[in-house]
Order: structure tokens, then C-alpha cells, then sequence
């Protein structure tokens, strides 16, 4: 026999589960840190690559200028400014991701209690078939 | 005013019905128009120029989620400045790196906000983009808008360093890159678009989220202001006053459009209508679930037969009976609607018994 209610519960979840819902089952995969330890690793690692680029470009800018200049440059000291600066912007990045992502992880398991409560709804429907035998 | 409502209800209707088929073209349209737009502004590579190429992608683009159209869109614009000259295809391809590590990787639902920018801007009406994404978005939105102001006009000089003469030696090849950044970078009319386009996206954002009636409705009305005396400051002080009168007239077109996008987005979000399989140890199920919600406009009177009933009910109960649907309890509605039938069932119930 077909269970309406039954059908419903079970349609809002496939819903769920193929729209909006399809990130936050991925993120619930993790704890709170270890998501946001993973997106600041990926941020790390995106940021340097765009950091690198920058510098590239800034040096093709200056190319004639840098090879004028080869033998008479102070390489410490343009080094300790490239790390400096870097570090600086990685803080603002690491920062801005960590607060981001943990609200995002937050915003999932808002949307995935819904969801939870739904499930637990389902169960209770097969507790109720096992009970009618 | 009623016959727009009528409009919007039938106009929903139609939409539910042919979802996938309307879907599917509206997005190869699209498709299209950019894609000619890419090739007629810098379609410098006539192998990719051809219609059957921008017919192929468009079709690919349909059946695809958007952010398809955005890649390809990216692939063919650098294929064709690759026919141009190596060197600016690299910066292009650095540029647009430096774009995604940095900062577009953070807001991968907007997109498709960088291609609609310098699109948008050979039709005169970019400045739709940051209404609407003021009306619909947050403000970080701010970050795709000045990537696609920066593209835009990347190009608009890639445009100009294409008429200079173009030999391969590495002397000029510095030179013809140290051109682009020196009028990347030293053109303020960039920087004061970014900077208006941004404070229209402010502007919006918070007018929108005041607690008065037709505050999106305002908020266009207050963003459109803030484009029209920002891009007349700007014009004005950088000396190009020509633009003034395109600005103003894309600038109040945009605005009519966001006001009509914005009419029926509220009854189109909802609409879709969803294919759903799943299964459980007896049947396979096939579902095809219809959305039963209708966003009644809040202008409509609803008459109330027994405000005596009515007066006892909690306020939101009261809503659903007249079938209005407040905004904030959209997303709960659902969730909340088994349990309202039985109480309502219930309540009627009861209330008979009263009157006995």
C-alpha cells in the first residue's frame, strides 16, 4: 500500500538532498575545524599562486630596470619586504576565510537539522510498520 | 496595477509548465548573445568567429550549469587575443588568474556577475548588474563587479594595443606590456567605476533591507540615483562629458529593468517545478512535485468573513488562511504545513462544537 505521508516526507528529502542540500551533507562530513582547517589550506595555497603571479608581473614591469640593476642589489632587503608584505596579506586572507567559512558551516548545520528532523520523522513511519507488523 | 498581477500569475503558470524547454532556451540565448558580443567586439581569430563555433558552444552552454558559460566564454576570449599577439593572451591569462586565486574563488555563485559586466557594457546598461545584485545579492558582491569593470576595460585597451604595430622581438614585446599595465593602472575612470559601482551595491543592499513598505522599489530608485550624480561627478571631473547622456539614459533603462526583474523574480523563484526519484523497498517512486504557494501581492485586500474566528488566531495561522504567505515564512512554509492542516482541522472542529 502507498503511504502518502510517507511519499511527501520521503520527496521533501530527495529534494533536499539533490538541490541545496547536496553541500551541506558534503560538509557535515567534517567537523567544525577540520572544514575550516581544509578551505584555510586551499586559501593558503590559492592565495601564493596569486602572490607568485603578482610578483611576476611586477617583475616583467621592471625587467630593464632589474637587469640594469642585477649586480648592485640588495637582495635581503627586498626579500624581507616581499615576505613581509606577504605575510601581511595572507593574515587579512586567513582571517577573512576562517570567519567566513566557519559562519558558512554554521548556516549548513542550520539548514541540515531541518533536515535531520525529517529523517527522524521517516524512521518513525518504519518503527510504526514494524509495530503493525 | 491588477493587470500586472494577472500578467505575473499566468506568465508563473506557463513557467511551471514548460520549465525545462523555456530553461533551456532562455540559457542558449544567452549563450548566443554573448558570444557574439565576445565576437564582434574582439573577434580577432576568424577560425572561432564562425557562426557554426558560437552555435556549438551555445548549445553546450544550455544543457550546462552557468558556470560552463562563463569558462567558455574565458577560453574563447583568449583564443582570440592569442590570434592577436602572445604576449597580451599571457597577461590575460595572468590577469584572470590573479582574479580567481585572490579573490573570485570566494563567491563562485556570482560568476557569472564578471562575463555580464563587460557585456552588459556593449549593450550601455552595465549598470543593471550592480542594482541587482544589490537587490538580490550581499555586498560582497562588490568583489566579481570591479573584476568585470577591470576586464572590461583590460579590453578596451587590449582593443587599443592592438592597432600598434606588432613585431615578436623581446624589446617590443616588454614594451607592448609595459603599455597595457601603465593604462591599466593610471586610468581613473576604472577606479571611479568600481568605486560607484560598489556604492550602488551598498546603497541598494541597505535601503532594501529598511523595514518599509516598497523598500525594494526605493532601494532601485535610491541605487539609480547614486549611478547617475556618481558617473556625472566622475564624467565631469575627468573630462569626458560626451558619455553623459548614454550614462544617464542606460542608467534609467537599467533601473526600469532591475524594477521589472525584480516583479517577477518573487513569483518565479518559487515556481519550479521538481523531478525527484528515489526508493524505498517496495516501489520505485517517480515524483513530480508542483509548488502549491501563491505570493499574493501585499496590495491585495483580503476580505476576512469572521474576524471574530480570525482574532484568535496566532498571526502567522491568520496569514495562511487568507493564503498570503509573509515573506520570511516562505522557507518555513512547507515544514510548517502538515502541522497547520491538522490544526486547522482541528480548530474547525472544535469550533462547531462551539456553535452547538
Amino acid at each position: 500500500m502507498l503511504n502518502n505521508k510517507k511519499i511527501r516526507i520521503m520527496t521533501k528529502l530527495a529534494l533536499y538532498e539533490q538541490k541545496e542540500g547536496k553541500e551541506d551533507i558534503k560538509m557535515s562530513k567534517y567537523y567544525k575545524t577540520d572544514y575550516v582547517r581544509l578551505q584555510v589550506l586551499k586559501t593558503v595555497v590559492s592565495v601564493t599562486m596569486g602572490y607568485i603571479l603578482i610578483l611576476l608581473m611586477i617583475g616583467m614591469y621592471r625587467a630593464e630596470y632589474i637587469i640594469s640593476k642585477l649586480v648592485t642589489f640588495d637582495f635581503v632587503r627586498i626579500g624581507q619586504y616581499v615576505l613581509g608584505l606577504y605575510i601581511m596579506i595572507m593574515a587579512v586572507f586567513v582571517t577573512g576565510s576562517i570567519i567566513g567559512y566557519s559562519l558558512k558551516y554554521d548556516y549548513s548545520r542550520k539548514n541540515l537539522s531541518k533536515y535531520y528532523k525529517s529523517l527522524k520523522k521517516l524512521s518513525s513511519f518504519y518503527r510504526e510498520e514494524k509495530a503493525k507488523g | 496595477m491588477m493587470t500586472f498581477l494577472v500578467l505575473r500569475a499566468r506568465l508563473r503558470s506557463l513557467y511551471q509548465k514548460h520549465e525545462i524547454y523555456i530553461d533551456t532556451v532562455l540559457k542558449f540565448l544567452i549563450a548566443m548573445i554573448v558570444f557574439q558580443i565576445i565576437n564582434t567586439s574582439i573577434g580577432y581569430d576568424h577560425r572561432l568567429k564562425q557562426i557554426s563555433v558560437a552555435l556549438v558552444l551555445s548549445l553546450l552552454s544550455a544543457f550546462t550549469p552557468s558556470a560552463i558559460l562563463v569558462l567558455l566564454a574565458a577560453l574563447i576570449t583568449i583564443g582570440h587575443v592569442y590570434y592577436l599577439s602572445k604576449i597580451l593572451s599571457v597577461i590575460v591569462i595572468m590577469i584572470l588568474l590573479i582574479m580567481y586565486c585572490l579573490f573570485l574563488r570566494f563567491t563562485p555563485k556570482l560568476g557569472y556577475a564578471v562575463v555580464a559586466i563587460p557585456v552588459l557594457y556593449f549593450l550601455k546598461i552595465p549598470y543593471i548588474i550592480p542594482l541587482v545584485l544589490g537587490l538580490f545579492a550581499t555586498p560582497l558582491s562588490i568583489v566579481p563587479t570591479a573584476c568585470g569593470v577591470i576586464l572590461f576595460y583590460l579590453f578596451g585597451i587590449i582593443k587599443e594595443a592592438a592597432t600598434m604595430q606588432i613585431s615578436t622581438s623581446v624589446e617590443d614585446t616588454l614594451q607592448l606590456y609595459t603599455y597595457v599595465i601603465d593604462s591599466l593602472f593610471s586610468n581613473k575612470q576604472l577606479f571611479m567605476t568600481i568605486v560607484i559601482f560598489s556604492l550602488i551595491i551598498l546603497v541598494t543592499y541597505f535601503v532594501r533591507r529598511m523595514k518599509f513598505d516598497y523598500a525594494r522599489e526605493i532601494a532601485v530608485a535610491a541605487g539609480t540615483l547614486t549611478c547617475i550624480l556618481g558617473f556625472l561627478f566622475s564624467d565631469l571631473k575627468l573630462e569626458v562629458s560626451e558619455q553623459i547622456g548614454v550614462m544617464i539614459a542606460g542608467t534609467v533603462v537599467s533601473g526600469i529593468l532591475t524594477v521589472v526583474i525584480q516583479f517577477f523574480y518573487i513569483a518565479l523563484d518559487y515556481t519550479g517545478v521538481e523531478h525527484v526519484q528515489f526508493e524505498d523497498e517496495d516501489y520505485y517512486y517517480y515524483v513530480k512535485a508542483v509548488p502549491k504557494i501563491n505570493v499574493t501581492a501585499p496590495q491585495v485586500n483580503v476580505k476576512r468573513f469572521n474576524t471574530q474566528k480570525n482574532a484568535t488566531l496566532p498571526r502567522d495561522l491568520m496569514g495562511k488562511i487568507n493564503n498570503e504567505v509573509l515573506p520570511e515564512e516562505e522557507e518555513d512554509y512547507e515544514e510548517d504545513y502538515e502541522e497547520y492542516h491538522e490544526e486547522y482541522q482541528n480548530y474547525d472542529v472544535s469550533n462547531k462544537d462551539d456553535s452547538k
